[in-house]
């Protein structure tokens, strides 16, 4: 754990100092021990700041947008971010050669929030094994099973390591494969139930769009939520499904399965859930294996002459 | 102002007495999460700390109609929605309360009273529960708030063991105790107000400052309000869930011949927020504009009103996705001051 700290701080400061790198993104202590932010070193001398540990749950993949318009980025990468990364460089929004990719083999994320309700107090350490998780505060250690405590998208991940790297701090984990089992169990619920549960989730929306801001699928300059013509803005329930859908329908297909956007609703609403419909659809439709992991083949952001289906409709 | 006893297993009568003449909200869990919603019989979920959603859903909603309107150029037909009817929210914290006071400071200012909001106000009792024990992110009382604030309030409800002491604290208070009368005992247990009044709160050390407006102003133009605002994803999710944060906009949307004039709210944490005809913004990028935010809440609304447009309720805290929240920033700040 620390030798992969050590580690990680002094690749940031040789990429700062060498003079080609502007940024180097990855995470600083936070007030609360158990919720470390974000954190943009802009010179060598910041890099002691940097830190890794369980705690360390926001992506950082979208904050490259903003950080690159000062120059190349070196960023600390895990799974889900390496995933984050290969969309926005897939859709032509950020340069693979600005990028130095810094990555690191994740074993789960801790939600602070459910750590938080197991000890009854404020964690200040966390230990993440492949069996279970060790919340610690002060003299008390508890060890409790992964599923109570990560973040729903690690008890899912299976992309520990990242695909594209340009300097490891440790050995990579095996990927795996998506079971979609929470996709399945949803299916086989009557219409009835299931529209009882998502209605039950999008009531609560708040629109704040946190889901877009931080999804690395989500890049584009302009947006058609922030036009009133568009999308309208009242919360009633059908005007909840119709942003709900265009949220989950802009995605389809490009979509990482990184879980930023659960993790950033402040209403807590399963994205993810919707966002792996689509994946499952795409995968039993098209016989790609891992759709979420970005491709040359990526069948809804693809046209072929020869398709049997006629796009324009002039078939009819 | 009037004290009475309700013996703890009267409550859920107490509370049926006020859903009679009024629609009753409260907190209540949602698939893990507690959220201020219509109660409809369900037992409200009282923890430590905030429900997710402040009162601002039920004064001054997310989204309303301000008029539909139908026509063309000189024609015009407008149709008003029908004006607000009672409501009552129980389990309401102290800071949140306090909250609707300060908010009611600004648009309930003469000459321009906003309409609709004095209309729900006035049609509004608030029944707030003391803390007897604080949520994670709390400062209140470094921002001038105490858990057992009665200010915003109509009935305050200070938990002891085996019952509540009920203090009235307006007119419209004193007539929910009259109408409750028979579950209540006139006894009196000043010790549950005290308990609550020193209940400890986590989070004051790191806001609590003397001069926090003058700090604040001093380092207006720091640096680290760049390093906030490369974190910061301008989604303003900290202003849509900030109970004293008030600002709407308004919009129309236009079907052929019919339309509709709706306000909803908006944040300063928005790009365009304040983008004018012309096309000057002052606020033309995030790091100006979550100094605003932070200025506003601290330094400028404090200088007009004499109070903090913060009242420590911890929202932010637990919900900023990156972790950019009042108290976390006030104390980066001091960090890279020193
Ligand atoms: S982040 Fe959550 S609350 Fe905000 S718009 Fe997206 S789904 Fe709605
Ligand atoms: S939709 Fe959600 S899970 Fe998919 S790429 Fe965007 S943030 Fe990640
Ligand atoms: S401070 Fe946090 S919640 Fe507020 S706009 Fe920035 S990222 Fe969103
Ligand atoms: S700024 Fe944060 S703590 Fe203060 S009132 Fe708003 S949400 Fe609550």
């Amino acid at each position: 754990m620390t030798d992969r700290q050590a580690a990680l701080r002094d690749i940031a400061a040789g990429l700062l100092g060498g003079g080609q790198f502007a940024t180097f993104i990855g995470f600083r202590a936070g007030l609360d021990p158990s919720r470390p932010v974000p954190h943009f070193v802009r010179d060598a001398s910041g890099a002691g700041a940097l830190v890794i540990n369980p705690f360390c749950g926001a992506g950082l993949a979208r904050h490259v947008l903003e950080a690159l318009e000062d120059g190349p980025v070196g960023i600390l990468t895990r799974g889900c971010d390496g995933l984050g990364l290969e969309r926005l460089i897939a859709d032509g929004r950020v340069a693979r050669e600005r990028l130095h990719i810094v990555a690191v083999a994740c074993r789960g994320a801790v939600d602070p929030a459910r750590a938080r309700a197991i000890l009854g107090r404020i964690p200040e350490r966390a230990e993440v094994d492949a069996q279970a998780v060790t919340l610690i505060a002060g003299e008390e250690r508890r060890s409790v099973p992964r599923d109570s405590c990560l973040l729903s998208r690690c008890l899912n991940c299976v992309d520990p390591s990242p695909r594209l790297a340009d300097s490891w701090l440790d050995e990579p984990l095996p990927a795996g494969v998506r079971d979609f089992k929470a996709v399945s169990h949803m299916e086989q619920q009557p219409p009835e139930a299931r529209y009882a549960f998502w209605a039950r989730q999008f009531r609560r929306c708040i629109r704040c769009y946190a889901c877009r801001n931080v999804c690395p699928a989500c890049s584009c300059r302009s947006c058609s939520l922030d036009d009133p013509e568009l999308q309208e803005r009242a919360t009633s329930l059908a005007d909840q499904f119709g942003f709900q859908f265009t949220r989950a329908y802009h995605v389809a297909g490009r979509c990482v399965a990184c879980g930023e956007c659960q993790r950033a609703c402040p209403m807590s609403i399963p994205l993810s859930l919707l966002n792996e419909k689509f994946l499952k659809d795409i995968r039993d439709s098209f016989g790609i294996a891992d759709p979420h992991r970005p491709s040359a083949v990526e069948p809804l952001a693809c046209y072929r002459p020869d398709d049997p289906e006629s796009w324009r409709g002039d078939a009819r | 102002m009037t004290m009475n006893l309700l013996p703890s297993e009267r409550l859920a009568e107490f509370r049926e007495c006020l859903a009679a003449g009024a629609r009753l909200y409260g907190p209540v869990e949602v698939d893990g999460i507690v959220l201020f919603e219509e109660l409809g019989g369900r037992p409200p979920a009282i923890r430590p700390g905030n429900p997710a959603n402040s009162l601002k859903s039920f004064l001054c909603p997310q989204t309303e109609a301000v008029f539909d309107f139908e026509g063309g150029y000189t024609d015009v037909a407008l149709r008003v929605p029908a004006a607000p009817t009672a409501q009552a929210i129980f389990g309401v914290r102290p800071c949140d309360a306090v909250a609707l006071e300060r908010v009611s400071r600004v648009l309930l200012a003469e000459p321009f009273a906003d309409e609709s909001y004095r209309q729900r106000r006035e049609m509004t009792t608030i029944l707030t529960m003391a803390c007897r024990e604080a949520g994670p992110h709390c400062f209140c009382r470094s921002v001038g708030v105490s858990p057992a604030d009665g200010r915003g309030s109509d009935v305050v409800l200070y938990p002891a063991d085996g019952h509540y002491l009920l203090e009235a604290v307006t007119a419209r208070g004193l007539s929910v105790l009259q109408s409750a009368g028979a579950f209540l005992d006139p006894a009196r247990d000043e010790a549950a107000r005290a308990t609550c009044q020193s209940t400890p709160v986590p989070l004051i050390g790191a806001v609590e400052r003397e001069d926090l407006a003058a700090r604040l102003e001093a380092v207006a133009l720091h640096p680290h309000w760049d390093e906030l605002a490369r974190r910061c994803l301008g989604c303003g999710a900290c202003t849509f869930l900030c109970p004293t944060c008030y600002c709407f906009a308004l919009f129309d949307t236009v079907r052929g011949a019919r339309g509709r004039r709706s306000r909803g709210w908006d944040s300063c944490q928005f790009k365009d927020y304040s983008l004018m005809a012309g096309g000057h913004d002052p606020l033309p990028t995030k790091a100006s504009r979550i100094r605003r935010r932070f200025l506003h809440k601290l330094s400028r609304f404090p200088a007009v009103q004499g109070e903090y447009a913060c009242v420590g309720c911890g929202r932010c805290g637990g919900t900023c996705p990156v972790g950019l929240h009042l108290a976390g920033v006030l104390s980066e700040l001091e960090e890279v001051l020193r």
